[in-house]
């Protein structure tokens, strides 16, 4: 027997009012490391998949749409652009390098973009087996999509119509894996690579029979174009074709003020700046996200009351047991330490189901991101915010302790025993 | 051994307690007898060490407690005074055995399970061990109160009304264990009461007025 021990008995010995503490303890702690855990993990990803990217320019719309298309790959794309006006904005003196994207199929879900080789450059991915493409056709996969798809190198399939797996499915022309990425925690783990020939040679036939009912009367036209088709590649057919976005990167910080206003007034396109865009998305999630702050930090507040009267009220009924244990020789302080201990054995408790309950939280949320997003959290990351957050609840339990604690300390030993 | 002298006591400046001259040894237990408000329970803590007297001289074994510190009042309490209450109070969220370590860990004494066992199988309490201490009757209470004042050995029984909540068998079972325990333990016994039972047990005897 020990003091510690003491306390421990004493707190299960009033298991609702014990249970009612670390309820609100736990909530309030988990919910703050939740918070904290997504705003990182999310700050992270949205800010490394914009490195080195300066401007996207695609369809016009709704620009946090474009950068969630074109950058993210989570929201649909707001259209095509042609390719020429795409080529010219390319070859502009105040453009450093450009990667062209096109896409418009999925294969179980995970998006096939037609793109060239410098866009896995970019993102800095390697191969892990196999070869990149060279050939239309040929696809490269990311990591999580190898992984989740159970693909591999030599592996045939066909692609889905649209971002949604339920789209229609193109059966002409099958795809072929040639490779396969490492892991590089970027957007590529969760793509399909190939080039923008293949996209495009999947759709012509589509094109194709929609133009010849929107225009019958353009037949001579029309028929011209199909020869062009069989002919893939043909110079002249750059006319019609139409890219999703453009990615951007400017030779100098001058482009700012010149392009974007150029490309949004004097072209069919639009541009907009990834990180003006990503500042208001997470502008928008700030409201929300400090708002269940504070509803989290009145819990914890609220916890500390709950600890507080707990300990306050366990006393009065204790006043004469702790008056008998200084007269069975326990000091003042041993009756300090009593009720504090009790406070931090509340508030440590609370504090690990909390983080243990967060961590609960960001494996469930992770599910729903990688059915969602393909996009997954990482529950096994400790913050530094969250040992902040254990020495705040540490500081609870002891300050919730303390009034009853400094009573206990202060008992009148002859009054209390005679009035029992 | 226990021995006061010159003891007085005062809550306020028009009522002081003057007490007589006491001892008790372990072969001379003392019964102290008196009605209500009298300051029975007044003179017993002052005997305990619970309050500090105004004037006067306690004297346990061979220490004078009136001129100890709180904190080593604190120690010795534990080790050389066993008390007994009118109504037994124990801590309630340990159960019987806990609450006899408890007072040998308070007391600064080794933590010795056998003793406890020992001495609760004396006073016909071995099965109620792991028992919680409210679950017991109240003359089962009064038993262990005793078992927890002879643990450690003390120099000196102190016992307020222990009685007076019994009846006649209870009580008189009571007295005997006190005795008993008290002899087996070579502590003096000092009993503080109003209950009239016990005045033919003790022949030892001081009347407050």
């Amino acid at each position: 027997m020990n003091i510690q021990r003491l306390s421990w008995k004493n707190i299960i010995e009033r298991p609702m009012s014990t249970f009612m503490s670390l309820l609100l303890l736990t909530l309030g702690v988990s919910i703050i490391s939740l918070l904290l855990i997504l705003n990182t993990q999310l700050d992270q990803t949205f800010k490394k998949n914009i490195t080195g990217i300066d401007m996207v320019v695609g369809a016009k719309g709704s620009p946090l749409q474009l950068i969630l298309a074109s950058v993210y790959h989570i929201d649909n794309p707001t259209g095509n652009i042609p390719l020429k006006e795409a080529k010219e904005l390319a070859a502009h003196p105040l453009i450093e390098k450009a990667i062209m994207m096109a896409y418009g199929d999925n294969y179980a879900g995970y998006r096939i973009l037609g793109t060239d080789l410098s866009y896995i450059d970019h993102y800095e991915g390697e191969l892990m087996m196999g070869k990149m493409y060279t050939k239309k056709f040929e696809v490269v996969l990311g990591a999580k999509t190898a992984q989740n798809l159970s693909l591999k190198v030599g592996d045939e399939f066909f692609g889905n119509h649209g971002s949604s797996e339920n789209g229609e499915q193109h059966t002409e022309n099958s795809y072929r894996v040639v490779g396969i990425l490492k892991v590089s925690e970027t957007v590529l783990d969760n793509l399909i690579f190939t080039q923008i020939e293949s996209v495009w040679g999947i759709h012509e036939h589509e094109e194709e029979d929609s133009r010849d009912e929107k225009a019958k009367d353009e037949q001579a036209h029309e028929h011209e174009k199909g020869e062009e088709h069989e002919q893939d590649g043909d110079h002249e057919h750059e006319e019609s074709k139409e890219i999703t976005s453009m990615l951007l990167k400017w030779r100098s910080p001058m482009a700012m003020i010149s392009l974007p206003r150029m490309i949004n007034e004097e072209t069919s396109m639009q541009a907009a700046l990834p990180a003006i865009e990503v500042n208001r998305l997470f502008q928008l999630f700030a409201v929300g996200i400090s708002t269940i702050r504070l509803i989290a930090i009145a819990i914890m507040v609220i916890s500390a009351i709950s600890v507080f009267v707990s300990l306050y009220n366990s006393l009065k009924d204790r006043k004469y047991e702790m008056a008998l244990m200084r007269s069975m020789g326990a000091s003042r302080g041993q009756l300090l330490w009593m009720v504090l201990f009790e406070g931090i054995i509340l508030s440590v408790l609370g504090y690990v189901l909390g983080i243990g309950l967060s961590r609960l939280g960001i494996i469930m949320l992770s599910q729903v991101f990688v059915e969602d997003y393909h996009y997954e959290l990482s529950a096994s990351t400790f913050l530094l915010e969250e040992g902040w957050l254990f020495v705040i609840s540490l500081g609870i339990g002891i300050l919730a302790a303390l009034i009853p604690g400094i009573q206990a300390f202060n008992i009148n030993i002859s009054e209390t025993l005679a009035d029992g | 051994m226990i021995r006061s002298s010159s003891l007085s006591f005062s809550y306020n400046e028009q009522n002081t307690f003057n007490f007589p001259d006491i001892q008790a040894d372990a072969a001379h237990p003392l019964l102290i007898l008196g009605g209500s408000g009298v300051g029975k329970t007044t003179f017993l803590h002052l005997l305990a060490g619970l309050l500090r007297p105004k004037s006067g001289k306690i004297i346990i074994g061979e220490r004078n407690i009136s001129s100890m510190s709180t904190r080593e009042l604190d120690k010795f309490r534990g080790g050389h005074i066993g008390l007994v209450f009118q109504r037994s109070h124990f801590v309630s969220s340990l159960n019987v055995r806990d609450n006899l370590r408890l007072s040998q860990y308070l007391a600064r004494e080794r933590q010795n399970p056998d003793l406890i066992r020992e001495i609760l199988e004396r006073l016909n309490l071995g099965n109620k061990l792991d028992q919680k201490t409210y679950r017991l009757s109240i003359g089962e209470q009064q038993r262990v109160a005793i078992a927890r004042a002879v643990l450690n050995d003390p120099d000196v029984i102190l016992a307020d009304e222990p009685t007076s909540a019994l009846d006649d068998a209870n009580a008189d079972e009571v007295i005997s264990l006190l005795e008993e325990a008290a002899h087996a333990a070579r502590a003096a016994l000092v009993i503080v009461t109003h209950d009239q039972r016990l005045r033919d047990r003790i022949s030892n005897r001081v009347e407050l007025s």
